[in-house]
């Protein structure tokens, strides 16, 4: 381990997020390094600095000074679109409107899509008042494994493209687990360790880089992602092959 | 206060009961008001960002829905006013005079004014904290609010990603940074203790 890698994982160390094999590479590292030994010292020292900062307190008229802020302004409540012009929702033509629409969906409810076939009607006239419920897509993930220069170890690097959505604040939560693969039995039911978990917005292409000691055989080990939209009970758990094994090892 | 009454309180004050938004700021304004003074390490603007953010709250509460956590959804606010604010300061180009001024000042201040007496691990604790408080006022203004949302509030990775809308692997690499770089800027002070 080059100590560039090393002081990436400051963090994690002092917070224990750190899987075995790692954490023996770290801290073999940190014994023949001084320079990142006394780093991680100071590290520490900060870490414990900033979760011992007091809290202040605030001065006695701060609430008075919110609430009398309120007052002063207009309450301009945020509402949805329609509800804030619902005074125009009382016009006749929009009333004229509404009525026509009401009677086209409940003609249209009558008809279930056997019904349209039954009686020749195309789908494209009522198909869409009976739509069918999409889930929203789960990306598949390729997987890379990136060997270091100096031949120990490297990055195994897994990339998804999280599709784009009209569907406001929906993000894809995402696990990715490394398994130890048992004869006879399938994978989600191997020993498996965590090793990254995360959100990612739609839209992006997201790569997860695992640093690992040395690149895990595809005889031995496989992994597991799941992941699910988060307004959207759709989970969905994919094993993914890792690459074979560079020439290298 | 149980969660559920917290949700009773934010049902109450969509509907406009103004008793109940009270109680929902005195719940929770002391930790908006730590927090802003912590992005911002200014007692009087911590008081206008807390001020700002609760109007916005007042606002903005049928848009809640309650599918994160309302504490989640007020950082989040708080921070947008906070960064909101240092953009508009950043366009009006004052604010690198008013900083070093008072970074003068408050230097000398501390070398005159003598601590009150007490032991010596106090005022170095204290002195510390005080040049911690910069350090972190020193940093880029994402990394800043993600050392207060994580080391003051006590949010997890996850819940930080939500406030400020980034991945959980920028929020933790970008963690790592803003901490190496509070080392960094301490490193000559510890020495000195």
């Amino acid at each position: 381990m080059q100590c560039q890698d090393a002081i990436e994982l400051f963090s994690d160390y002092v917070s224990g997020d750190m899987d075995k094999a790692l954490l023996a590479a770290f801290e073999a590292h940190l014994q023949q390094c001084p320079s990142c030994r006394e780093g991680m010292l100071g590290f520490r020292q900060v870490w414990a600095d900033l979760d011992r900062l007091p809290s202040v307190e605030p001065p006695p008229s701060l609430h008075e000074r919110i609430l009398a802020k309120l007052d002063e302004e207009p309450l301009q409540r945020e509402r949805p679109k329609l509800l804030s012009n619902w005074r125009q929702l009382w016009r006749p033509q929009v009333l004229a409107a509404a009525a026509l629409v009401l009677i086209v969906l409940l003609a249209g409810l009558q008809f279930t899509p056997a019904r349209h076939a039954a009686l020749g009607l195309p789908d494209r006239l009522f198909g869409w008042l009976h739509p069918a419920q999409k889930p929203m897509p789960i990306p598949q993930p390729t997987v890379d494994w990136q060997a270091n220069q100096n031949g120990q170890g490297g990055y195994l690097e897994v990339h998804f493209q999280v599709p784009a959505t009209s569907s406001k604040g929906a993000s894809l939560h995402f696990t990715i687990a490394l398994v130890r693969l048992q004869p006879g039995l399938p994978a989600s039911q191997g020993d498996k360790v965590v090793i990254q978990q995360g959100v990612a917005l739609p839209g992006t292409l997201y790569t997860a880089r695992i640093q690992l000691e040395q690149q895990p055989d595809p005889a031995q080990f496989s992994l597991l992602f799941s992941a699910g939209w988060t307004n959207d009970k759709t989970e969905k758990t994919q094993q993914l092959a890792l690459p074979p094994l560079s020439n290298s090892q | 206060m149980t969660d559920a009454d917290e949700q009773r309180l934010i049902e109450r004050s969509k509907e406009g009961d103004r008793r109940a938004f009270d109680a929902l700021v005195r719940m929770h304004e002391k930790r908006v008001y730590n927090l802003a003074y912590r992005l911002s390490g200014n007692y009087d603007e911590a008081g206008d960002i807390t001020v700002e953010a609760f109007l916005r709250v007042y606002q903005a509460i049928n848009n809640f829905r309650g599918d994160a956590n309302f504490s989640t959804w007020l950082y989040r606010i708080v921070t947008n006013v906070y960064l909101d604010r240092r953009k508009r300061q950043k366009n009006r180009q004052t604010l690198s005079l008013e900083e070093y001024v008072e970074l003068e000042e408050s230097q000398v201040t501390r070398q005159i004014e003598d601590p009150s007496p007490g032991p010596e691990e106090l005022v170095e604790a204290q002195q510390r904290q005080e040049l911690l408080q910069k350090a972190i006022e020193s940093l880029p203004e994402y990394q800043r609010a993600m050392i207060v949302l994580y080391h003051v509030d006590g949010l997890s990775y996850e819940e930080i990603a939500e406030v400020l809308s980034l991945p959980i692997g920028t929020v933790k690499s970008r963690l790592n940074r803003a901490r190496l770089a509070l080392r960094e800027k301490l490193e000559p002070i510890r020495e000195a203790f």
